[in-house]
């Protein structure tokens, strides 16, 4: 097992290099500039003491672009402020990825992306944890239910309305329930943000009961075409197992349903699931942009749009690597509980 | 000599697939979605089919042009450059020979337009005018003459003049697509298919739309205008004489605005609401004068709904194939070359799984200047680069496999070259999983172009698509400009899903699991 997770964790580092890599190059190579956009407005005042003079050279912006990579990388500053080493004035010598540092926004001058993401993680990590784990137990049963039931209407009839939901366009489902359950519909829950305007004044039961209200839309919005996509692999998973030999010889030998379901069948389900948790990450913060657009929730998908828009490379390098670098890590854990599950996983 | 072992799976695929009622109804629906697009140019636009009208006013005033434009021209021919020069604007460039130049083009095309409307009495004179734009000398005079005899006629002595304005702005791909479309009919079995349908049939009707499109090409009449809706205005002027006006079913440009129908719901639901006929719009029946509602700017969903479906369904569609391709054939390298290509190959496919795909979609969308690349193209192969590794994956795995298989191993021993073995052997028998996965990527890349459209960062072309309609509002009282749209991009999805399901199925060799 250690074994196993040596080897993980040193194929790691190359997956991670590359993912900051193909990050950067993806926001340098792309034309425009984002601190040239202004400089036409600003006109004369460019001398040597214009904030956004000193702006560009604090970020390297005139720089070749591997300076620009190395700089993005650290762990040393090749500012002009940065490492002695290189030609600073040694006021600040680390920077960059490996110095634990994201930088700062661009857009808002010393406010560090480190703080903004952690800010908007603590709304957003909750409410995926909670989708992922709603899509999961809702999920993984109806599978297992559908799979056991194959053929008979009930499968059917399940299978179409899980492949509708696959096949809804989240933000439409969110704009929907906006139609029936807002203001000019039903008004039966909150359409906008996470608490009422007055949850200060409320009591705690009551300020909870509000957060839940607020909470139910947003999570219908990203659970149900996952919650879908989850079923529909579990079957397919679950009917893999079902053809298996050792589940004939298993009602061969005369067990009972219920224990070839549990001891053969399920225990062998739980890899692919425990896999499908890991990818579904990615996939859950993609479409927070989308909910989080639409529920007016000031979450990390609503950070990263904003920062897309306003061209902020430094919000952007730092929200795509921690999103990339989280999904790794769902990765990892989840292949270590299928080695620590299957056996053959970690000798394979 | 052994050659590739034939692909068996895909005999009798097309009667596998089709089986089921389900699979055959969204086949259908999918083939009635692409018409919405296919069918667009013809059925939605303002300018009509057929017009025979006279517009003696209109004549009038060009006809008095003519005389401006002739002293302009004799004035012109009497200078010298030295005095052009001396009178033109400040940083003005043009020189004497070109202004004559373009007055006498002016003046051609102006001559052009009068002579099918004029009466035969007074074509004697206009012919003579004609002849005279070469020797300036007499022009000024006879344009007099002419202009004064327009004058004297009477409205109803002016011809009637015959156009076919939607005509002459189809184009020819327009007409290629309709033929491709219907072409594709052939493979829709509407019972249980018994056999697949020849491919000489398909084949044939592929080339007959092209041919078509050529032969429209070649006969198409000239002339296309920037306004749309010019028709319908001119139609309705006073004093102009319509004989005859064949407008299409759904009389309205995508782009055509009216103040005085914003917001308008279905016309259908409140048909006791004033029906507000602009223009010489035939006022038909009111009821259905905008079946699905109106934008904020008074323009018809219905015909935003059909032209978008075509830059929607091009997205969707292109996005699949270069994403099938791309996934195609780097795991096609990846499998059976193994190695550090494997290596290198499989490392790249972690890298950008582990990206939220939508962020990195998004980043690209954002950060990228349309200006280089067609803008649906430019979505298209953003969607492409981030979801090829699934596609890559599975045919990766399915080449490892078949590169074992006794017959690769033959054609090795025959000492064909890897390239050959590659694409020979291994990869259409490898093609399953690429093919299905075709099908999936198409729905799944329509949702991904909607959802940036919704967020602003889609295709910007005058042309919306879906995700840019569902996303034009937000106030739930305007439901149908949000449930038209969406809808549209869910039954296509579901469309796509549903096919590409039925085309696992039929691929699969252990089908029966997955069937009902």
């Amino acid at each position: 097992m250690l074994n196993y997770l040596a080897r993980r964790l040193a194929w790691m580092v190359p997956t991670l290099l590359g993912i900051t890599l193909v990050t950067f190059l993806a926001v340098q190579l792309s034309p425009g500039d984002p601190l040239a956009a202004d400089a036409e407005h600003s006109g004369e005042q460019s001398g040597a003491a214009d904030p956004r003079t000193l702006a560009r050279a604090e970020h390297l912006l005139d720089e070749p672009l591997w300076k620009q990579y190395l700089h993005f990388l650290g762990p040393f500053d090749l500012s002009p402020r940065g490492c002695a080493w290189f030609g600073g004035d040694g006021s600040e010598p680390w920077h960059g990825l490996l110095a634990g540092d994201l930088g700062q926004e661009f857009r808002r001058p010393g406010v560090a992306v480190a703080d903004s993401i952690a800010e908007c993680l603590a709304i957003t990590a909750p409410l995926g944890l909670a989708a992922l784990v709603l899509m999961m137990v809702l999920g993984v049963p109806l599978g297992v239910w559908s799979a056991l039931r194959r053929g008979a209407w009930s499968d059917r009839s399940l299978r179409a309305v899980l492949m509708a939901l696959h096949s809804l366009p989240g933000f439409w489902l969110g704009l929907l329930f906006v139609l029936g359950c807002g203001a000019t519909g039903l008004a039966w829950l909150p359409v906008y943000g996470l608490a009422d305007l007055r949850a200060a004044e409320f009591g705690p039961a009551a300020r909870l009961f509000d957060r839940l209200q607020h909470l139910v839309l947003p999570l219908a919005t990203l659970v149900l075409p996952g919650l879908a996509y989850v079923a529909r692999q579990t079957r397919s998973a679950v009917l893999e197992v079902l053809e298996q030999d050792f589940v004939r010889a298993a009602r061969a030998r005369g067990l009972p349903e219920r224990t070839v379901l549990a001891r053969h069948v399920l225990r062998n389900v739980l890899v692919p699931c425990v896999t499908l948790t890991g990818t579904l990450l990615p996939a859950l913060l993609g479409g927070s942009v989308i909910v989080e657009t639409i529920f007016g929730i000031p979450g990390l998908g609503q950070y990263a749009l904003d920062a897309m828009l306003a061209r902020d490379y430094g919000a952007i390098l730092g929200v795509t690597t921690v999103s990339a670098v989280i999904t790794l890590c769902a990765i990892l854990v989840a292949d270590l509980a299928c080695a620590w599950i299957d056996p053959r996983i970690r000798h394979g | 000599m052994v050659e590739a072992v034939p692909v068996a799976r895909f005999e009798g695929l097309h009667a596998r697939w089709f089986a089921r009622r389900g699979v055959r109804l969204a086949a259908w629906t999918l083939w009635a979605l692409a018409g919405l697009a296919v069918l667009a140019p013809f059925v939605c636009d303002a300018r009509p089919y057929c017009v025979r009208a006279a517009e003696p006013a209109a004549l009038r005033r060009g006809a008095e042009a003519l005389v401006a434009s002739g002293a302009t021209l004799a004035r012109l021919a009497a200078q010298s450059d030295a005095e052009f020069l001396a009178q033109r604007l400040a940083g003005s460039t043009w020189t004497r020979e070109a202004a004559l130049e373009r007055e006498r083009a002016y003046l051609a095309h102006e001559l052009e337009r009068l002579a099918p409307q004029l009466p035969a009495a007074l074509q004697p004179e206009l012919a003579a005018a004609r002849s005279a734009l070469d020797e300036v000398a007499g022009l000024d005079r006879q344009l007099r003459g002419l202009a004064a005899s327009v004058a004297e006629l009477r409205d109803e002595e002016f011809l009637a003049r015959s156009e076919w304005p939607l005509f002459a702005a189809l184009e020819p791909l327009s007409v290629l697509a309709l033929g491709a479309w219907a072409a594709a009919a052939v493979l829709l079995p509407v019972r249980r298919p018994r056999r697949a349908p020849r491919a000489r049939t398909l084949w044939a009707g592929l080339a007959g739309a092209v041919l078509l499109a050529l032969a429209w090409g070649l006969v198409r009449p000239a002339g296309d205008e920037l306004d749309p809706a010019a028709w319908k205005r001119r139609l309705a002027e006073p004093g102009v004489r319509v004989e005859r006006a064949h407008f299409a079913p759904l009389p309205f440009h995508y782009a055509e605005t009216n103040s005085s129908e914003a917001w308008r719901p279905p016309t259908w639901l409140d048909s006791d609401a004033a029906v507000l006929v602009r223009y010489g719009e035939p006022a038909g029946d009111a009821a259905l004068r905008h079946p699905l509602g109106t934008d904020g700017l008074g323009r018809d969903l219905a015909a935003r709904l059909a032209h978008g479906a075509r830059t929607s369904l091009a997205v969707g569609i292109g996005a699949a194939l270069l994403l099938a391709t791309l996934g195609t054939l780097l795991g096609a390298l990846a499998g059976a070359l193994g190695g550090l290509v494997d290596l290198a190959i499989s490392r790249l496919i972690e890298v950008v799984l582990c990206f939220p795909a939508f962020f990195l979609v998004l980043a690209c969308a954002s950060l990228t200047d349309a200006r280089v690349l067609p803008p649906a193209l430019f979505v298209a192969l953003v969607i492409a680069f981030v979801g090829w590794t699934g596609v890559a994956r599975l045919v990766r795995a399915e080449c490892l496999r078949v590169r074992e298989l006794d017959f690769v191993l033959v054609a090795r021993a025959q000492g064909f070259s890897s390239a050959r073995i590659v694409f020979t052997h291994i990869l259409p028998n490898a093609l399953a999983p690429a093919l299905v996965a075709l099908s999936f990527a198409v729905g799944s890349a329509i949702l991904i172009e909607s959802a940036l459209s919704f967020l602003g960062l889609g295709v910007e072309v005058p042309v919306p698509s879906w995700g840019a309609l569902a996303s034009e509002t937000r106030n739930p009282a305007l439901w149908w400009a949000l449930v038209f749209p969406g809808a549209c991009i869910f039954a296509t999805a579901l469309c796509a899903n549903v096919l590409g399901e039925a085309l696992r199925d039929a691929l699969d060799p252990r089908a029966e699991v997955g069937r009902g």
